[in-house]
């Protein structure tokens, strides 16, 4: 029964999304749904949805769990598995798998992409599989060393014709390059989209194509286009495919523009700079936003001494041109693998009395760049300061970098230093190894000793990337505390132990037809623990009126052999966080495979979870018949754990 | 003791094969079976064995069995198996003093 106060409270709720939407424009969430990686094409991972709040998350419960299947630990497949071609020959074992797949909710359905490339569709009230698609894609490790996917994308027509099939779609993208587009009613595959319902974007992988173009990432939608870009193989050559974003038409898959991060004359010498994470979209200024990554070689950039101007950038591109607009290199001469890796946050900022269409983009290097969006010019002060030379023959590090004082990055200058339990439990080996690496500080060069990099590749900031409350201004982010320690090993040496057979474990990476090989190692000792101090991955919420800092604290446990670490020490995170206007933060991301709910306002755990593997998507957040739902695909990944599943959970207030 | 330890042995094989324990399938778990096995064999052979020696290696060993268990149990977030070896405790210094008054 519906009472008065019931009413009431749907009148308020409605009221204030309508509030929060003519205020914010645009850019603001428009419904309950969500209907795309990043909730809205602003990557503001933002929900007006006000039903769990700090005073009830507590009794939060499980409202339904699905298991898709499609998971792999590194054995053999699963009995019975669906019909696929064999990966390498009869009874191959499969790679493990690595999902990261944001769920959406949209057509009053729940949708998921999974890493054997199948697209499930849920009821959003239990869970029920409604239809499965399969790709029936290969399921071997092209590209990356798991099998990969970051989830499907939807797009319906203006004005849908009911009568007609393919009106709403959703797409899904293969490690072997395939773009699959399915009616979202029925999952038969639109024949009208490319050839029966698959575009294979390889077609267009035409210079240096070593390997395929991987569409782990589901692409961007907006109008009727599909942006499109791909993941490939890092560290393996110094040259690659160039960097590309492709424009499709969404009906047929034709190709409406292309996007190239590298001219020429790079693109004969280097590669990549390719843009594998989500993008975001300024419906207002029709402005395409590309986080792009580094250019190979990966850690030695001697064979790409002149600027590559659209390497480690944010990049924005007029929508129906794909001309850029324009672009802020991130880190020049990238030779750390900084790439910059999720969609930037749109939003406006009240800043000295004016409202500024700003961005914020989160990186690897721990920096959160306020950027206005129009012009790419800084919000707050972006300096060019001096960093270390290389020592590295045939390498030039470049000179200055961009630093940005404020907001405050999440990570120091200097890493953390030697951990006293770690060096003890080792006989002094985190202080004696210390000593004899290369240590600057940050943007400290890649060197033939070795170097203390922080942070490195692994972040600082993954592809979660932060969320933000528009009202507010307040923004959160996840993030890591990672040493890594990066080592050039000159090529007649590489090649002479790699023919010995001694570079199969270890982080040895070829880099072949550069100059140097590579050793890529996280700095921890013999026991396997962190030589570096605690803790180990934090989660911080800003004020973006002003850039201050609001809070900081350790997040998530790290989980050894079953053992759960203090909290004070934090976990290494991946996966972001999402905001909801009752003043919540839900995330997943840690290694401890929990999820949890977060007070806004100071960062406090209010409520948690576990879950079968460590959520390393953004959670899904939804409203259908009247009532939230929080939803994780807890997939898990090799980097934190080799916990893996194939588990959807969904969570619910109890009636 | 023996009864406390058997409940915590009860309690770890079910968080090993339990998915939602959190700690299904790993080494730490294994590590509690393995200590919860010997602290009942322990306190069964406390039962019998006179004063000497060997019956002092086993009080001294099974203190830091149940020390070593109930730390072990708290890292690994199984408050059960804490309570259990706080019990386990309790039935040690019941045995040992009561003993001891039994041979003064």
């Amino acid at each position: 029964m519906v009472t008065d106060v019931m009413w009431t409270k749907y009148l308020l709720s409605a009221l204030s999304v309508v509030a929060l939407t003519a205020t914010c424009g645009e850019l603001q969430a428009q419904s309950v749904e969500w209907s795309t990686y990043n909730g809205d094409l602003a990557a503001q991972k933002f929900s007006p949805l006000k039903q769990i709040t700090p005073q009830n998350v507590g009794n939060l419960a499980v409202a339904w769990r699905t298991h898709t299947g499609d998971v792999s630990s590194g054995g053999p497949p699963p009995a019975g598995m669906h019909n696929r071609p064999p990966a390498s020959g009869p009874q191959a074992d499969l790679p493990p798998t690595v999902w990261s797949a944001t769920p959406l909710f949209v057509n009053d359905t729940v949708y998921l992409g999974t890493p054997f490339y199948r697209i499930f569709a849920l009821e959003p009230d239990t869970g029920k599989v409604k239809w499965s698609y399969d790709t029936n894609a290969v399921l071997e490790a092209l590209t990356q060393p798991d099998l990969k996917n970051r989830g499907v994308a939807y797009w319906q027509a203006d004005a849908p014709d009911t009568s007609q099939a393919c009106q709403k779609r959703i797409y899904i993208g293969t490690m072997d390059a395939k773009l699959h587009s399915v009616d979202a009613d029925t999952g038969k595959p639109c024949a009208d989209f490319g050839k029966g319902g698959v575009v294979d974007i390889n077609q267009w992988n035409v210079e240096n194509a070593k390997w395929p173009l991987s569409i782990l990432q589901p692409p961007t939608v907006y109008k009727d286009f599909l942006f499109v870009g791909w993941a490939g193989k890092d560290w393996a050559d110094a040259v690659d495919p160039p960097g590309t974003v492709f424009a499709l038409d969404a009906r047929t898959g034709a190709l409406r523009w292309t996007f190239h991060a590298l001219n020429p004359a790079d693109a004969a010498k280097s590669g990549t700079a390719n843009v594998w994470a989500s993008m975001a979209v300024d419906r207002d200024r029709n402005l395409l936003f590309l986080p792009v990554s580094s250019p190979s070689p990966n850690f030695f950039g001697g064979n790409r001494l002149d600027a590559i101007s659209l390497g480690t950038s944010v990049t924005a591109l007029d929508v129906d041109t794909g001309k850029v607009v324009w672009s802020r290199q991130l880190v020049h001469h990238d030779i750390w693998d900084l790439d910059t890796n999720s969609a930037p946050t749109l939003i406006d900022i009240q800043k000295d009395g004016a409202t500024i269409p700003a961005l914020v983009q989160t990186s690897k290097q721990g920096f959160l760049y306020v950027l206005n969006r129009e012009t790419g010019e800084p919000v707050y002060p972006i300096e060019e300061r001096p960093f270390p030379a290389s020592t590295v023959p045939g390498e030039k590090a470049a000179p200055t970098q961009p630093y940005v004082p404020l907001p405050k990055a999440v990570v120091g200058d200097k890493w953390p230093g030697v951990f006293g339990l770690a060096d003890i439990v080792s006989f002094g080996y985190c202080s004696r190894t210390a000593a004899t690496l290369r240590d600057e500080g940050r943007f400290t060069p890649p060197s033939l000793e070795g170097s203390l990099v922080y942070p490195g590749t692994i972040g600082g900031i993954e592809w979660g990337g932060g969320a933000v409350d528009p009202s507010t201004g307040t923004f959160v982010v996840n993030y890591s505390s990672a040493v890594q320690i990066y080592k050039l090993i000159p090529r007649a040496d590489y090649d002479k132990a790699a023919t010995a057979g001694g570079l199969e474990t270890g982080g040895f990476f070829p880099m072949t037809g550069a100059p140097y090989g590579v050793q890529l190692t996280t700095f921890l000792n013999p026991l396997g623990m962190p030589c570096w101090k605690p803790p180990y991955g934090s989660i911080a919420a800003y004020d973006l009126k002003t850039g201050k800092q609001l809070w900081d604290v350790p997040f998530g446990q790290v989980q050894q052999y079953g053992f759960y670490m203090p909290e004070s020490w934090g976990s290494i995170t991946l996966g972001g966080p999402v905001i909801t206007a009752s003043g919540l933060i839900f995330i997943g991301a840690s290694m401890d495979s929990m999820v949890r709910a977060l007070d806004l306002a100071t960062g406090k755990v209010l409520w948690k979870s576990l879950v079968a593997a460590p959520a390393v998507a953004l959670p899904a957040v939804y409203e259908y018949k009247g009532k939230q739902y929080v939803v994780f695909a807890a997939g898990g990944n090799s980097i934190l754990t080799p916990k893996v599943s194939d588990e959807i959970i969904a969570f619910a207030l109890p009636n | 003791m023996v009864l406390a330890s058997l409940g915590g042995l009860v309690v770890s094989i079910f968080n090993y094969f339990n998915p939602d324990s959190g700690i299904a399938g790993e080494p730490g778990t294994l590590l509690v079976i393995a200590s919860t096995i010997l602290l009942a064999l322990f306190g069964m052979a406390l039962g019998k064995l006179k004063p000497g020696f060997l019956r002092s290696f086993f009080i001294v060993s099974s203190i830091l069995n149940i020390a070593g268990t109930s730390f072990a149990g708290y890292l690994l977030h199984s408050q059960t198996l804490v309570i259990l070896m706080l019990v386990s405790l309790l039935g040690w210094i019941l045995h040992v003093f009561r003993r001891r008054r039994a041979f003064a």
